[in-house]
């Protein structure tokens, strides 16, 4: 009975479905394009036009959402929620500091290592809220201009979220859509990274790191923080730690254990919430329970399960087929041109427009090309995406939702990071770390 | 009943391009903690003693997601006295509060009331060519109130 429902409505129209859902699916995305109207609510309302025009029964709709991604998110998300309040991030960032005597580059580099270590395991706009205020602290006591800390945060929050499966949105779809574990995109992805992200940090020393100076007096200052003093919740800093260690451990043995990441980052945000819970009244348990979960970020949730709803009408209609096809075309079925093309498309499109919903689009895209490459080929494609989405958003201010969050922090602080400035500076930057993968995936993966 | 009927504070009204570090000095030498500012002959807002205090506060503090608590800081001398030097160069345009509203000469005092509750500082009462007449604080309408309740 539900089946029959799409082709009702289809009828109806009368027209087909193929060019009802690009409608849909070309109309969806250009709004959220123009950021008129809140994301997750354009995704929502495409995903409903397909489901009321007939292109997808309500059955079709459901199972077209990806509930691993949406879970493995929900519960990171729930658990930096809780472990945030502990000041944890704060300390290690002050420790770093005073780790290279507030010496100004020393502390850019040690900053930038920092963001890009949690930025690997914490989702990146999170991760810049917990740095960038201490950057911002630090160089306004050692009377420096923050621009050049901010800017290497931005780059290094985008370059770690890459190097796994769960520090960056498009790697989490990615992972959950092709099977690819924990320490795949560890083993895969972060030994490019790391180079990536040394290589990132020549030009910013010649840029700026060479001419930075802060006298003995100031660093002093900084070198006079008591970390301890960070920490605002030591029971709670106890059981956060021992959360986020026992779900990274549960990662890395996941597919021993045959368990999926959605399962384990579910299980550790409940695991938490108890520990929070225990020993307190009813009131209270509810009053924190009900703060935590208004910490989850539910635009972006939401914005999730919409997408996958508008890319599956267009998936079932066969337009996704078609543009796999005529990627293969093009490419004349080679495997390495494919690569190559989805490589150097996703950075430069994630560079101007939001890389979740082209990675949404991407992924079935990539699954029809199965019928051409093998498993193996296949998962240099599914690299070369993830590669491309997360550091393309490097490219422009836009590119990417932390950069704009360190933009807003930047402009409070009374030095303001224009577009084209940091574009002019940040592309060259993007397409530098591109040409690398591109170096990397060949040497790897690609060479005869 | 309106706020004619009260006795208001006197106020001298300072001009937009003032800098901080004469309003923080005018505030200390009258012990007030607030001054209406002007900008082209009229009333522009008013500038509140905590305006100036954020003013030293590390912008890292500031806003949503600022850092919550500075205890590990320490004092940071520093950093606090080359933020009160700045003051000397900062005008108090930066800092105002434009949303606080004046009141009418003939506003009503329990309309005044309201907005002295709402904006929690005392407000400026400007005439009909938005001169500033005086300030009309909590603690003389409350003071006014008691008195009639005592009749």
């Amino acid at each position: 009975m539900h089946g029959s429902g799409s082709q009702v409505s289809a009828v109806l129209l009368g027209m087909s479905p193929l060019l009802v859902s690009l409608v849909i699916f070309v109309l969806t995305y250009a709004v959220i394009v123009t950021e008129k109207i809140n994301r997750s609510i354009v995704a929502l309302i495409g995903a409903g036009v397909m489901v009321l025009s007939g292109v997808l029964t309500q059955a079709e709709a459901f199972s077209g959402v990806d509930f691993n991604t949406i879970g493995l998110l929900t519960g990171m998300m729930i658990i930096v929620a809780i472990t945030q309040k502990c000041g944890v991030f704060q300390y290690v960032a002050i420790w770093s500091a005073k780790k290279v005597e507030a010496k100004p580059w020393p502390l850019l580099v040690m900053l930038s290592v920092v963001t890009a270590l949690f930025s690997a395991f914490l989702d990146n706009v999170t991760t810049v809220l917990l740095i960038v205020p201490v950057a911002l602290l630090i160089t306004d006591a050692l009377k420096l201009s923050p621009y050049p800390y901010l800017f290497s945060i931005i780059f290094a929050a985008n370059i770690g979220g890459t190097a796994t499966l769960i520090g960056d949105p498009p790697n989490i779809m990615i992972g959950s859509a092709a099977n690819l574990t924990f320490n795949d995109f560890l083993f895969n992805l972060a030994p490019i990274v790391a180079v990536i992200f040394a290589l990132t940090l020549i030009p910013l020393y010649l840029k700026w790191g060479k001419s930075m100076h802060a006298t003995e007096d100031d660093r002093a200052q900084i070198m006079a923080f008591n970390e301890h003093e960070a920490i605002t919740d030591w029971r709670l800093l106890k059981q956060s730690l021992t959360v986020i260690v026992l779900v990274i451990l549960g990662f890395v043995l996941a597919h021993p254990l045959k368990l999926e990441p959605a399962t384990i980052a579910m299980f550790g945000a409940a695991v938490l919430l108890l520990l929070r819970a225990l020993g307190k009244d009813g009131e209270t348990q509810s009053h924190e329970t009900h703060k935590t979960f208004a910490e989850v970020e539910w635009i972006t949730i939401f914005f999730f399960i919409g997408l996958f709803i508008v890319v599956s009408g267009i998936e079932k209609a066969g337009a996704l087929t078609w543009l796999a096809n005529q990627i293969i075309q093009v490419t004349g079925g080679d495997h390495a041109a494919t690569a190559m093309v989805i490589l150097w498309v996703s950075a430069v499109l994630s560079a101007v427009v939001d890389n979740i919903p082209f990675v949404a689009t991407m992924i079935p895209v990539i699954q029809n090309m199965g019928s051409v490459f093998g498993p193996e080929q296949l998962n240099t494609l599914w690299w070369s995406l993830a590669l491309g989405a997360c550091l393309g958003g490097n490219g422009t201010l836009v590119g990417a939702s932390a950069n704009l969050v360190v933009a807003g922090f930047a402009e409070r602080a009374g030095h303001p990071i224009r577009f084209l400035p940091f574009m002019l500076m940040a592309f060259p930057l993007m397409v530098m770390s591109i040409a690398v993968s591109t170096v990397y995936l060949y040497l790897r993966y690609l060479m005869p | 009943m309106t706020i004619a009927a009260l006795t208001l504070s006197p106020a001298q009204c300072i001009s937009s391009d003032t800098s901080l570090l004469e309003v923080a000095q005018i505030m200390l030498s009258k012990h007030i903690n607030h001054l209406p500012v002007c900008a082209g002959g009229g009333y522009l807002g008013i500038v509140d003693i905590g305006d100036i205090l954020s003013g030293i506060i590390p912008t890292a503090a500031h806003g949503p997601h600022g850092l919550a608590h500075l205890k590990f800081a320490g004092d940071l001398h520093n950093l606090l006295i080359s933020h009160v030097r700045a003051f000397a160069t900062q005008k108090v345009a930066e800092v105002v509060n434009r949303e606080a509203p004046p009141l009418d000469a003939d506003c009503p005092l329990l309309e005044a009331m309201l907005m002295l509750s709402r904006y929690d500082m005392p407000l400026a009462v400007v005439d009909a060519q938005r001169q500033v007449t005086g300030m009309l604080s909590s603690r003389v309408l409350l003071g006014y109130l008691l008195q009639q309740a005592e009749k």
